[in-house]
């Protein structure tokens, strides 16, 4: 294992055996080094710590879905969803670290800085599918405010990600449900809908 | 991506029916208090028929777990309006479809593994839609399989949608609070047990053992290992829906067969069990060629209690309503009047008790009974009808009648309009006769 895995899985032991952060990065490094755990400069603070935590485990997420062979034959929409439940379910596996940090931010979670190093993660790969979902017409083409859509996905996924860190339901399943239906409701505005062919219609008119 | 295009009919646009409602009913007093200020000795009854028939109307247009609930409620009071029973089939909660994403990660979760690779073959494409699911195909060691997958969060929007439906149910049934949560909590208590899949399971192979026995009736055979608490698997059974068995014209041999099947697994439920299978709808079944059925779905199932059947069994038999003394001994026992009635309301219940068991027990009364008869039929109809826009019901302010009557009552209405449908001809003694 090589050392800033070896450091994020000490950190995640660290946070969930006490239920609280360390009181600093240097009280952090100072256990570090009682476990033999040397720093070798991988990292200069918690928060780095944190948020490479989080991103493992949406490219785990990624990883998973490439190697799914029902994922290559989905529609943009279903591929959007199958990523949201494949990264539910890695988060679950550190859902008590979570937790614990949550209580520690004063402004919610995921609109902080956890997720911040997924984002342009996430926006590539969304990018992705939209040019693809493009290509066969899965998704509007509105010229404007098409380099708007990452962005709309982006405020989705913060959405979901917090409505799943305060679900209370068995099995997470109210958040299943949101998924699906928050998913549901943002590709039904990128496809082509009532908007464009509004839009197409008051073209035509003024046109002349 | 078909699915995903049925998007149901969201709670706030049925709040906004019953607001409407609201609307109309308070519309009906002010008109009403205008005209009696022109007329100050107009009565009621006006203001209250209207009332009656605004409500009505709202609850025919709803669709849903309202509708089941308010039509539930108003079956139990012998009313069956007709624009209801069209609208019967679609009369349960309907969550939507799953998505193929969401399929997989439900099937992953509970069988533990991904279901490429955990069934032999698995068809992502849904083959039925269930009222809060859906069935797919697959096989495993040989079997082939209907595989349940349960919506996610079923359990939640069922006990919001009643929280919805209560206020116009007191409304309408003018209740108390506590004789209204009597049904209630009757109503939901078995909405709550249909989304729970173990239970189902559980009932499933215990009532479809206990039926093994009955002719011309099968089930499926169910897999507890390959299960789990939104996934129920089991057998893959071939047959028609009553539609699609009924377009083929089968004999009028064949029809009295699947009949008598369809009222032996009811009766002898119902009557040897004490338990039933409550939800006599016609998409769980299965109807061969040969008209031998097969029962699919024990997701609603009352259990009788002793004393209650005891009522319900009286009530059944012709000789109860040509003894005063013995039918006014049941109506009290069954809730239907109380020792503290005035001479009057006693009356008035008694003969709409009266009335109802005449008009809806003529089947028991004989040896064979033809349930293709239309005038029957449309006299329920009618009497239905004529029930609901009764304002006297409304005016009543007691809970009047069993809440374990309501399952009943409505799995006896669902068996008599399949049998209707089929047109068969049955023999209806045999297990009143009995035992």
């Amino acid at each position: 294992m090589d050392t800033p895995s070896q450091i994020q899985l000490a950190y995640r032991a660290y946070v969930e055996d006490r239920c609280k952060k360390p009181e600093s990065f240097e009280a952090f490094s100072a256990y570090l080094k009682s476990q033999d755990i040397e720093l070798k400069g991988s990292y200069h603070s918690l928060t780095r710590i944190e948020r490479d935590i989080v991103l493992g485990t949406f490219t785990e997420s990624l990883h998973r879905l490439e190697n799914a062979e029902e994922y290559l034959e989905y529609s943009t929409r279903e591929k959007v969803l199958a990523c949201y439940y494949t990264w539910l379910e890695e988060l679950g596996e550190i859902r008590t670290f979570l937790k614990v940090l949550s209580q520690h931010s004063m402004i919610s979670l995921t609109t902080e800085r956890f997720l911040k190093s997924v984002e342009p993660v996430f926006k590539a790969y969304i990018e992705d599918l939209l040019n693809e979902g493009s290509d066969t017409g899965e998704i509007a083409d509105r010229k404007i405010i098409e380099s708007r859509y990452p962005a709309v996905l982006w405020y989705n996924t913060r959405f979901i990600i917090q409505y799943w860190l305060h679900d209370d339901s068995q099995d997470y399943e109210r958040s299943d449900a949101a998924v699906e239906k928050a998913v549901n409701f943002v590709f039904d505005l990128l496809a082509p809908n009532l908007l464009d062919s509004g839009f197409d219609f008051f073209r035509f008119l003024i046109s002349k | 991506m078909k699915e995903q295009k049925k998007i149901p009919s969201s709670k706030v646009k049925r709040a906004s029916k019953f607001v409407q409602t609201g609307f109309k009913v308070g519309g009906n007093y002010i008109r009403h208090y205008s005209k009696k200020v022109i007329q100050p000795d107009l009565d009621r009854s006006e203001l209250d028929e209207r009332n009656a028939g605004d409500i009505y109307d709202t609850l025919s247009e709803l669709k849903g777990s309202a509708l089941k609930v308010a039509q539930m409620l108003s079956m139990d009071q012998g009313i069956l309006p007709k624009a209801y029973s069209d609208k019967f089939s679609q009369a349960q909660y309907q969550a939507p479809a799953l998505s193929g994403p969401l399929v997989m990660k439900t099937l992953r979760q509970y069988l533990g593994e991904s279901p490429s690779t955990f069934f032999d073959a698995f068809d992502i494409k849904a083959a039925n839609a269930a009222s809060i699911g859906q069935v797919h195909r697959g096989r495993k060691d040989g079997h082939e399989l209907a595989i349940k997958i349960q919506y996610p969060g079923v359990a939640e929007s069922v006990v919001s949608d009643l929280k919805l439906v209560r206020p116009i149910a007191r409304r309408m049934l003018n209740l108390q609070d506590a004789d209204l949560d009597m049904y209630f909590d009757e109503v939901k208590e078995r909405l709550l047990e249909e989304a729970d899949y173990e239970l189902e399971l559980q009932r499933s192979i215990e009532l479809s053992e206990k039926c093994a026995e009955l002719r011309d009736v099968s089930f499926p055979r169910y897999f507890p290992e390959w299960s789990g608490r939104r996934v129920i698997s089991m057998e893959w059974k071939d047959g028609k829906h009553l539609d699609g068995f009924l377009a083929k014209n089968p004999s009028q041999q064949v029809r009295n067969r699947a009949g008598q099947a369809l009222w032996d697994f009811y009766n002898f439920q119902i009557h040897q069990l004490q338990m039933t299978h409550a939800d006599a709808h016609p998409g769980n079944f299965l109807f061969q060629e040969n008209g031998q059925i097969c029962v699919l779905d024990f997701g609603c199932v009352k259990v009788i209690p002793q004393d209650f059947y005891a009522v319900y069994r009286a009530m059944l038999q012709p000789e109860t309503l040509t003894d005063p003394v013995y039918f006014e001994e049941q109506a009290l026992k069954s809730g239907i009047i109380y020792p503290d009635d005035s001479a009057e309301e006693k009356q008035y219940f008694l003969d709409i008790m009266r009335d109802s068991l005449a008009m809806v027990c003529k089947p028991f009364y004989h040896e064979k009974f033809d349930f293709s008869d239309e005038d029957y039929f449309g006299e329920i109809y009618a009497y239905g009808e004529k029930m609901m826009r009764d304002p006297n019901l409304r005016k009543m302010d007691k809970a009047r009648g069993s809440q374990h009557a309501i399952y009943l009552n409505r799995t006896y209405f669902g068996l008599f309009m399949i049998l209707h449908k089929l047109g068969a001809t049955v023999d209806t003694r045999k297990y009143l006769s009995e035992k």
